[in-house]
């Protein structure tokens, strides 16, 4: 079994700085993820990471993917399926694959919400989508509708505006969450309809979506024929593996850490939007310091060995 | 066309390499631009290694090649389609993960 010093799960923008910080400091780092770029390659475009103007997400992505690598980090891409901690924390792929490291450090991320309506499954792939960077080109002159609020649902509908005929942007709260830019972006849209203080309660359609049914009436009426939504409601932590190693959650499930990543149990850190650690405003800014700031701490531990002293559960 | 890899097809060809193989057939639809897409790649390459005696895999671009996907009323990418003596029998939208393929496709070789 390989054996590296420390094996970071996770591969978007707190795993990839982490990996960089820990190679640049000698230690031997594997990054292990099914998703190398993470949750930040789906952005359609960022504006408010440092020293980029206007960047894609992919772009943004791959530069920290070949800085970790420039720095030789190595790199799997695959899922972790397991994680048991014997003399080391043995870590194992779906390939059923295992290495080993003393030190471990997770940064899973979150994934989409759904909108757990009736047949929401059923329309995936038939209309129904949580990636406008995916799916949008089959939408081209057509009629879509994004539900959320905050910045992702807001960058969607600009990006889909872009391609579809008419967008409707449909938001819960009376107004949008989203940083101010984005907001007037979407204002001075031609083709994007913001449709607030509403809700999508049904979907219908039967070989693929077909309309939308709103709790509030748009133009007189509760349903909207349309050929596409996109989902962008929110996040949840990832927190499979970190329930798996029974680490203190909130109630949300996102991972307790203290100041440098430390979680509840000995010599697993955490970092990124699966912690507390960003007080919830997951940018990818805030995923890189977490990862910079556990990186540093790993990089003490490995100079002490693993008997080095933990903080209290109770502290954190 | 050797066995074990995953075959890059164009529309033209889908009526020859699918509806008329003799073998069942896995269609995996994608983009580059598609990250979920990216992430499945490794995945399919070790099934293909695994079932490519008995299956046929192919993918088609759908940046590319937009007539298929159209006829097919592909509307999310990555899709998986599985073709057998020229029907479709089986789609999967989205990221699979290694042990939902294995699990279908083990399921097909039992039949062979």
């Amino acid at each position: 079994m390989k054996q590296y010093q420390l094996i970071i799960v996770g591969g978007g923008p707190a795993g990839l700085m982490a990996a960089t910080y820990a190679a640049r400091n000698q230690i031997k780092t594997l990054l292990i993820s099914d998703h190398l770029g993470g949750m930040i390659s789906l952005a359609h475009k960022i504006q408010n990471f440092p020293g980029e103007k206007e960047i894609t997400g992919t772009n943004l992505a791959q530069k920290m993917i070949e800085q970790a690598q420039f720095w030789k980090a190595e790199m799997i891409p695959s899922r972790v399926t397991k994680i048991e901690e014997k003399e080391n924390f043995i870590v194992q792929t779906e390939q059923n694959k295992s290495y080993q490291s003393p030190f471990l450090l997770l940064a899973l991320g979150t994934h989409k919400k759904k909108m757990n309506l009736p047949h929401e499954d059923e329309f995936i792939g038939k209309g129904l989508s949580y990636c406008a960077l995916c799916d949008g080109h089959f939408f081209k002159d057509k009629d879509v509708a994004v539900c959320g609020s905050g910045d992702a649902a807001a960058t969607t509908a600009v990006y889909l505006s872009q391609i579809a005929k008419t967008v409707y942007l449909i938001a819960r709260r009376d107004d949008l969450k989203c940083n101010l830019s984005w907001k007037e972006t979407v204002k001075k849209s031609n083709n994007i309809i913001l449709l607030c203080n509403n809700e999508i309660i049904g979907l219908t359609g039967k070989e693929k979506l077909d309309g939308l049914k709103l709790k509030n009436p748009y133009q007189r009426k509760n349903e909207l024929p349309l050929d596409g939504l996109f989902v962008e409601i929110g996040v949840m932590p990832s927190s499979l593996l970190a329930k798996d190693l029974n680490l203190a959650l909130d109630k949300e499930n996102f991972i307790l850490i203290n100041n440098q990543g430390q979680t509840s149990r000995k010599n697993i850190w955490a970092a990124g939007d699966i912690t507390t650690g960003s007080n919830k405003l997951w940018q990818a800014v805030t995923a890189c310091a977490e990862g910079a700031i556990a990186a540093e701490s790993i990089y003490c531990h490995v100079k002490q060995g693993t008997k080095a002293d933990w903080p209290q559960f109770d502290n954190l | 066309m050797s066995e074990n890899t995953i075959t890059p097809i164009k529309d033209e060809h889908f009526e020859e390499e699918v509806l008329n193989s003799d073998k069942p057939v896995l269609i995996d639809f994608w983009a580059p631009w598609c990250q979920p897409c990216q992430m499945m790649g490794p995945v399919l390459e070790e099934i293909a290694r695994k079932h490519g005696n008995y299956i046929k895999f192919l993918k088609i671009n759908v940046s590319e090649n937009q007539v298929i996907a159209g006829e097919l009323n592909i509307m999310g990418i990555p899709t998986l389609v599985l073709f057998e003596d020229g029907q479709e029998q089986q789609r999967l939208v989205g990221l699979q993960t290694l042990e939902q393929l294995e699990s279908i496709l083990t399921e097909i070789s039992k039949d062979k």
